[in-house]
């Protein structure tokens, strides 16, 4: 019995050009998961310590009308046969607004565009916020994601010391549900001589899984040239653990995940960090909150 | 099996999870702080005082009080509307909707004249005390004179007016400790400075040590209406913003906390800060010509730059960063309401579709806000270089813009809300008397001093053709206006054939 992870898939749309990878990430997950996708627009809101002088009044009904028109062109790039919903919210940031969507909407995955790749790391203030706050897994499209990408490699990036990670457990997660092969990467670089090892490279299959698992060694002089070292597969998608610093439950960016971030060419997929840290749990990549008062029938039984 | 279609929008108001703008959540100290930053007292005074000054001498306490009284009724009825008609563009909006579409783009149009001339003399202000509080770092005075070179002035103007462009381009906003800071570090320094100034009195050692006399708060001692309403026109710049208090509690529309309190405690810290750095300057300095006296049109255009020093030794480097941050954090804010304007505008119509573009990276108004900063940009530009009483006389031609744009959205309550202002005695007074009485006086105001601006000794005696320099500009920015209009009406005639119609919700 399979069981799937990913119910609903959550879009932070925008109107711009990043907004557009995210987008087709998006459409991407969906429609290889089978999800449902949820489009959501944040309008910001002015605090009340940041008042314009001399008053001329409130522009949020005017920029609303603006997001209807930016979600209806992004409501004809989805796909027929994509279930989906449209929600336009207004928050007093656009991290707090995405944030209290996927609470709301029992998102499974959050994505988002951010401009990464070609050694460029992201610059909207929204993305680095989600990056360090975020309760569910975020993903970030590369700028020129395109929308007919189809998902053919799950990635999951493990250190050579803990192979068995929660990373592990959710890429075999997620690659069942989106029919994909799983391929664990360690990175090394030689500098720090971190995840240095000597494990062979050849195929480790995990007793109880049916899938091949790959395994790679992406080394490099630097972080940057081992991720360069790779040779990414267009359909792929890497998956990556918190930092320690992370709140139960919660995202954050650790410094080798930014680091591989920067330069590479495929999505990565941020996952929180684990809610118990032994859990034998293999849904580790869904963290919504146990409510036995859950009226989705859909949803997964409680833990 | 696609699921139903169309967003589903959650107004402000009915979203319960959305961070409530409430003075309730606020507080009535978050309030006054609120209401303390959007006048910017440090840079107010200090723009405006030498003008006022010049105008009604010693009788400045009496000028700022009642000229205090206007803006109070005007405000009661711009609650009033804010409370209908919550959308932006205030007076483009309401003036539209209850005098009709030509009404409405030239009430606008004073609005935006005034914000760009506060743009202007904002940044102007500031280039001044960028120089000074360098100069007072690092002690070499050679530094502070770097303003009157008009090139350098120019550009750093410029530069400053495109940082700010680009800081409300890209919606960063003000954190609430900043405020918080900014706000009592002000306040603090001017009253440190009218505390030092009536201590120099009373040691013997000011400038020119004049008596208090309870005639300064005599509002009929004033030698004629002209230079009485030319006092209260400017009086009304100064107190120009501080209305926001009593339009903040519209936001959070469903919430039963009143904002009364907080709008009496804002009234009252600002009218006594004024009074108490006014008294301080006039005791320690008079209104003599002499080198420190608010009399002398040297001084009068920046009179904190000049009596800062005299007044408050070497801690008059706290005031140059008083005045320097105030008008920084200003204008910043002030960029945000001509762009905001110009979208409504383009939103609606009435101006180019180009200005309703909005970016979506940012949700700020792009292309207004580039506009805005180009023209308030070349304005200051061409002011330089034509006048050297550049900040003086853009006060002067600011406060008339003021009165006339607030005359105008006065007059639109009273007309908007004509039938159910009966209803009660409170609707009586707050939807037709206080804002009749407020505009009428605020037009009588207006008109008076475009008829005085014709002479050219009027203000800062700036004239070109032996007119005015102030007129000129009044009637530039008209004649600008009704071109622009008629331009408008030519290429884009349905805003000005159509019903105007907006968001209404319903008043109490």
């Amino acid at each position: 019995m399979v069981e799937p992870t990913i119910h609903r898939v959550a879009v932070g749309f925008g109107g711009d050009e990043r907004s557009h990878d995210a987008l087709a990430l998006g459409i991407a997950l969906a429609r290889s998961a089978g999800a449902r996708l949820d489009l959501i627009l944040v309008i910001r809101q002015d605090s009340a310590f940041k008042q314009e002088y001399p008053p001329v009044g409130s522009v949020v009904g005017i920029i609303a009308e603006q997001a209807q028109q930016w979600i209806a062109e992004a409501e004809a790039v989805i796909p027929a046969g994509i279930r989906h919903h449209s929600h336009i919210r207004p928050a007093g940031s656009v991290a707090e607004g995405l944030v209290s969507a996927v609470q709301e909407l029992d998102s499974d995955v959050l994505v988002t565009g951010s401009g990464i790749g070609f050694g460029r790391i992201m610059t909207h203030p929204a993305v680095t916020a989600l990056l360090h706050s975020s309760p569910v897994p975020v993903a970030l499209a590369p700028s020129g994601y395109r929308t007919n990408t189809q998902i053919t490699d799950v990635m999951a990036a493990v250190s050579a010391a803990h192979p068995d990670h929660q990373v592990t457990r959710a890429s075999e997660a997620w690659a069942r549900q989106l029919g994909a092969a799983v391929t664990r990467v360690t990175f090394e670089d030689k500098e720090s001589g971190s995840g240095a090892g000597s494990a062979g490279a050849d195929p480790a299959p995990d007793s109880g899984s049916a899938q091949s698992t790959t395994r790679l060694y992406a080394t490099g002089r630097t972080l940057r040239h081992a991720v360069d070292s790779v040779d990414w597969p267009r359909g792929g998608i890497l998956l990556i653990g918190s930092s320690p610093l992370a709140r139960r439950r919660h995202i954050f960016l650790g410094m080798t995940a930014a680091r591989v971030l920067s330069h590479l060419p495929i999505p990565m997929i941020l996952l929180p960090r684990e809610p118990e840290p032994t859990a034998p749990e293999p849904r580790t990549a869904d963290t919504r909150e146990a409510d036995p008062s859950e009226p989705d029938p859909s949803a997964s039984p409680a833990r | 099996m696609s699921e139903p279609r169309g967003p589903v929008v959650k107004a402000p108001g009915q979203h319960t999870h959305s961070k409530g703008l409430s003075v309730g959540s606020i507080g009535a100290l978050g309030a006054v702080v609120i209401g303390v930053s959007t006048i910017a007292p440090a840079y107010t005074l200090s723009g405006a005082l030498g003008p006022t000054a010049s105008a009604v001498g010693d009788h400045l306490p009496a000028v700022l009080i009642v000229g205090f009284l206007p803006m109070l009724l005007v405000a009661l009825g711009y609650r009033q509307l804010n409370r209908a008609m919550p959308d932006a563009g205030t007076t483009f909006t309401w003036a539209s909707k209850a005098f009709g579409p030509w009404i409405g783009w030239m009430g606008s149009w004073g609005l935006l004249a005034a914000t760009i001339l506060v743009l202007s003399n904002l940044a102007g202000i500031a280039v001044d005390f960028f120089y000074l509080a360098i100069s007072q770092i690092t002690g070499v005075d050679s530094i502070a004179e770097l303003t009157r070179n008009v090139p350098v002035n120019v550009v750093t103007c410029v530069i400053f007016m495109a940082a700010a462009a680009y800081v409300s381009y890209r919606g960063m906003e003000t954190t609430k400790t900043v405020q918080y800071v900014l706000v009592s570090f002000q306040v603090l320094v001017l009253l440190w400075f009218a505390v030092a100034a009536f201590r120099q009195v009373s040691a013997g050692s000011a400038f020119d040590a004049t008596a208090f006399s309870w005639e300064w708060f005599n509002p009929f001692g004033i030698e004629s209406f002209s230079a009485f309403s030319a006092g209260i026109a400017l009086s009304v710049f100064i107190y120009w913003g501080w209305d926001v208090v009593l339009t903040m509690n519209e936001e959070s529309r469903g919430t039963t906390t009143t904002p009364g309190r907080a709008a009496i405690l804002t009234i009252l810290v600002v009218v006594s800060l004024y009074t108490i750095v006014t008294l301080g300057a006039l005791t320690f300095a008079g209104v003599s010509d002499g080198e420190y006296g608010l009399g002398n049109p040297e001084i009068q255009e920046n009179v904190f730059a000049a009596l800062a020093g005299p007044v408050m030794g070497p801690m008059a480097i706290l005031m140059s960063l008083a005045v320097l941050s105030s008008s920084a954090a200003s204008l910043q804010s002030t960029m945000i309401s001509p762009a905001r304007t110009m979208l409504a505008m383009g939103h609606y119509g009435a101006l180019n579709r180009k200005y309703s573009q909005v970016s979506p990276r940012y949700q700020t108004p792009a292309y207004a806000t580039v506009v805005a900063v180009i023209i308030a940009s070349a304005f200051y530009v061409v002011m330089r270089i034509i006048s050297e009483n550049v900040l003086w006389d853009t006060i002067t031609t600011l406060g008339m813009m003021v009165c006339f744009y607030y005359g105008i959205t006065a007059l639109a309550c009273v007309w908007y809300f004509r039938h159910e202002a009966t209803a009660s005695a409170g609707a009586f007074f707050n939807k037709l008397l206080a804002p009749l009485v407020g505009g009428i006086l605020l037009l009588i105001f207006f008109f008076q001093t475009i008829w005085d601006s014709m002479d050219p000794d009027y203000g800062s005696g700036s004239e070109i053709g032996g007119i005015g320099l102030v007129f000129i500009l009044g009637m530039l920015v008209f004649t600008l206006g009704i071109a622009a209009m008629f331009w408008q009406h030519h290429k884009r005639p349905e805003f000005f054939r159509q019903r105007f119609e907006t968001t209404e919700f319903i008043t109490d």
